[in-house]
């Protein structure tokens, strides 16, 4: 069995000169450039800052992310505990506004199928009932929409649709309106007259143009 | 530690407001003006004095005025012709005139656009008053409209209006006439005669509310090709709940 000390002669070659020399030149302190260290530094602190490295690109760079910058930087915000709370239920009352139009622009009903229908009804102070008609079409490749009927004088540019946002190509606006019938129709891009697929298309056709019925349930002045 | 938020911030929450503004229109917004102002600018001057001269007629007797303004203000809208849009005036009037005959002097307006609209699908007056008798008191603008918007779906003007009358007898409100309406055309847009779907959505209505099954039927199913009871109303008048 070999002992420790033959291990070590064997290592340092001490058995075989051809390996002694190859050793001996690995042991050999490497001389180092006394710059090296300045040239390092210079290029690991130029990657964090980059003007110092790439003057030209970084500088580029940073144009171009400029209008980002304010937006991705952390800020610090000093309010008052007052307009603190102020916010928070304004925000609280943005929250439940939006969850009560999207439940509207979600399930557009009258009593409960999709499409124009009425959404809410509100007494006013005398006797009548005030009903919310909320009107909704699809026209995904309309620049505009809107609807006209004996509720605007038929006025093309007096109601219009806004689009649903998160639902591409839907339409719609509400619009308040006591009991009655009513007929009306949608209005394209300003030219094409359209009935609402949605609701019942009205008996009278005086003029050639197709349209629809909603009525308004409730009792009348 | 005091401080305000700055501009940028407020802008957001300003814009955040804006988009969560109810898209809501005031409605009727000329039922104010007179009709003659209102027609004002929209149809040339022969046309208004004529629609005018039907609109003042009509008043005389009581009738409203803002079914006529609106019919004219819709034919000027869609650049009808003036005589187009005076006969279209004219003959609702006589429409509204011979539905006020059939719902009597308290009819409202809503009542009488309706009425007006089922007489021009083909109801006879008749079965307009007698939807008057089996609801006094009450609103008959949706069961006259259900009425139309059947007739206009298909369905045989005689048929709509037996069909409204049983529901109307069986004390159905109007959601549950529209309801009612609404199953009808899933039905004939599944491919059933539309009278047939009258009928039969109409006794499934009535049976849910409550009427005998044995009370016979008040339908007039010109149909012609279902099972179910059809005698004549006039001969058995259906007894209520």
């Amino acid at each position: 069995m070999r002992d420790e000390r033959d291990l070590r002669d064997e290592i340092d070659g001490e058995g075989d000169p051809l390996i002694g020399s190859v050793v001996r030149e690995l042991r050999r302190p490497v001389r180092m450039d006394p710059a090296l260290d300045a040239r390092v530094m210079a290029a690991i602190l130029g990657d964090a800052k980059g003007p110092a490295a790439e003057p030209a690109r970084v500088a580029a760079h940073t144009v171009r992310r400029g209008p980002w910058r304010w937006l991705l930087e952390p800020k610090t915000v000093r309010i008052s505990p007052l307009l603190g709370l102020a916010m928070a239920a304004g925000l609280a009352a943005i929250m439940v506004l939006g969850a009560r139009r999207g439940g509207s622009d979600a399930t557009p009903t009258e009593f409960g199928a999709p499409g124009t229908g009425i959404v809410s009804q509100v007494a006013n102070p005398g006797t009548t009932l005030q009903s919310y008609v909320h009107f909704v079409f699809v026209a995904p490749s309309a620049r505009r929409v809107s609807v006209v009927g004996d509720f605007n004088d038929w006025k093309v540019n007096e109601t219009p649709l806004r689009p649903v946002q998160n639902q591409h190509g839907v339409w719609s606006v509400s619009v308040p309106l006591p009991p009655g019938r009513y007929t009306y129709t949608f209005v394209v891009d300003g030219n094409t007259w359209v009935a609402d697929p949605s609701a019942p298309p009205a008996l009278e056709d005086d003029f050639g143009t197709p349209k629809s019925v909603v009525t308004v349930g409730g009792s009348h002045t | 530690m005091r401080g305000l938020v700055t501009g940028p911030a407020l802008a957001v929450v300003a814009a955040v407001l804006l988009l969560h503004a109810p898209a809501r229109l005031p409605a009727q917004q000329g039922q104010g003006a007179t009709p003659d102002a209102r027609l004002s600018g929209r149809l040339d001057a022969r046309t208004r004095a004529a629609v005018v001269h039907v609109i003042d007629s009509a008043a005389a007797v009581g009738l409203p005025a803002e079914p006529l303004v609106d019919k004219a203000l819709e034919g000027a809208s869609k650049r009808a012709a003036g005589e187009r849009i005076v006969a279209a005036v004219r003959r609702l009037a006589g429409e509204l005139g011979a539905a006020r005959l059939a719902l009597g002097q308290r009819a409202s307006e809503g009542e009488l656009v309706a009425g007006a609209s089922a007489l021009h699908g083909g109801v006879r007056p008749d079965a307009i008053s007698r939807l008057r008798g089996e609801r006094p008191g009450q609103s008959l603008t949706v069961p006259l409209a259900v009425l139309s918007e059947l007739i206009a779906r298909g369905v045989s003007p005689d048929t709509a209006a037996s069909t409204v009358l049983a529901l109307t007898e069986v004390r159905a409100t109007d959601e549950q006439l529209v309801a009612f309406r609404r199953e009808v055309e899933r039905d004939i847009g599944t491919g059933a005669p539309p009278s047939a779907a009258a009928v039969g959505r109409s006794l499934a209505t009535a049976e849910a509310l409550g009427a005998p099954a044995n009370s016979g039927g008040s339908f007039v199913d010109d149909s012609r090709n279902l099972t179910t009871r059809e005698t004549d109303r006039t001969k058995q008048p259906r007894k209520r709940p």
